[in-house]
């Protein structure tokens, strides 16, 4: 089985899903880089024991995880989990381009501080239901809860949203 | 989000509480959220962390099986190397117990590898009856008429040929030595002599035949 070709479709289809679901939750575009490159080598290293059927719901609760761990050793400061990817022989590297054009948006800046002042739940749906543009049920799954509930959340959520941004 | 899934939202958000134009400016404003964050990191970048990535993956694997062969092929030549110098060792060297623990593996897969055992005790004896230790080569005396005492089975040729050994060192021993060489030589002849004789007794299946038909001459009823 050629599984390094399988990998590669992952990353190529999910990889940028994953970076603003993690760019949103810190509001750094370089630790968001980082957080991506070591979700997808977590999952490369279980590769051959992952059940494909769930592979988004895998990638977004890694890089969840990995979000959560990174806040716990380093709090607010920010630190990047480079050196653990330096670790791995893995030389940095970001798209500066992108970096530039996000960085530059004062739209991107100013929901960037609307979604942050929103309830943690609040924010997960906005990102994965409007942002990411996942369907009620797959949000459900990353969230482990009832699509019932998220559609109740994302009326919240955007309501919300729309409120701190107008007041704002 | 497509025009299907717009439509779906606002039913959603309506079935919520939601007014029909509450809902309406709640779908564009998900649409304009969505278009705004829609951006990609660059094809060249994406594939660039996967070369970089699967290349590393790939060198992980090549090493760690290279070192888990070659530290495997080390451990093999080593004891492979051990168990061969092992059996010129001598009682008191420190690999004399790798041999002992190979004979006694050697003899568990065959038994009559006992009598190569016999031999070389005697050989041993003879090796160290030169020798100025006298704790060693006592012990190694007694394991010798262990193994005379213990191996039932013995071939009269591996006997024999022990014989010769101890005969051999007793000429080369010093003369602390020799006491003990002499009475191992009585025992191995007396063990001889039993051997020999067991031979002796033994029949071959044909006179065996022959036995039974003369019986059945002197006594036509059985």
């Amino acid at each position: 089985m050629h599984f390094s070709k399988d990998f590669e479709n992952i990353y190529i289809k999910y990889s940028d899903k994953i970076y603003r679901y993690v760019y949103l939750n810190t509001n750094d575009p370089y630790l968001a880089e980082d957080i991506t490159s070591e979700t997808f080598l977590r999952i490369w290293k279980k590769w051959k024991h992952i059940k494909q059927d769930f592979m988004q719901a895998l990638l977004y609760k890694t890089a969840k995880n990995i979000i959560i761990d990174n806040y716990r050793k380093h709090g607010n400061a920010k630190k990047v989990s480079l050196e653990e990817i330096v670790e791995k022989g893995l030389e940095p590297s970001y798209d500066e381009d992108l970096i530039e054009k996000i960085t530059s948006n004062d739209n991107i800046k100013k929901v960037n501080e609307a979604i942050k002042l929103l309830p943690q739940n609040l924010r997960e749906v906005v990102i994965l239901r409007f942002i990411n543009d996942l369907t009620a049920r797959q949000v459900g799954q990353i969230l482990d809860t009832t699509e019932v509930n998220i559609r109740v959340l994302q009326f919240r959520a955007l309501k919300k949203l729309r409120e701190i941004i107008k007041n704002e | 989000m497509n025009d299907l899934n717009l439509k779906e939202l606002t039913e959603e958000l309506k079935i919520e509480g939601a007014l029909e134009k509450e809902a309406e400016d709640l779908v564009i404003f998900s649409k304009n959220l969505s278009n705004l964050y829609a951006f990609e990191r660059s094809d060249e970048f994406k594939n660039k962390f996967l070369e970089q990535e699967l290349l590393t993956k790939n060198k992980f694997f090549g090493s760690r099986q290279m070192f888990a062969t070659a530290f495997l092929s080390l451990v093999l030549l080593l004891g492979v190397t051990s168990v061969v110098g092992a059996q010129g060792s001598l009682p008191g060297q420190p690999l004399y117990p790798i041999k002992i623990a190979s004979e006694n593996i050697a003899s568990f897969i065959n038994p009559s590898f006992k009598d190569e055992i016999l031999q070389r005790r005697s050989e041993e004896i003879k090796q160290l009856s030169g020798k100025k230790d006298g704790d060693t080569f006592h012990n190694t005396v007694n394991e010798y008429e262990k193994e005379l005492n213990e191996n039932k089975a013995i071939s009269p040729k591996k006997i024999e040929e022990s014989k010769k050994n101890l005969e051999e060192a007793k000429i080369n021993s010093l003369d602390e030595h020799k006491e003990d060489i002499e009475r191992v030589i009585i025992k191995t002849e007396t063990r001889q002599g039993e051997v020999k004789g067991d031979e002796d007794r033994k029949i071959s299946p044909e006179e065996n035949n022959r036995e039974i038909n003369k019986e059945s001459e002197y006594h036509p009823g059985f």
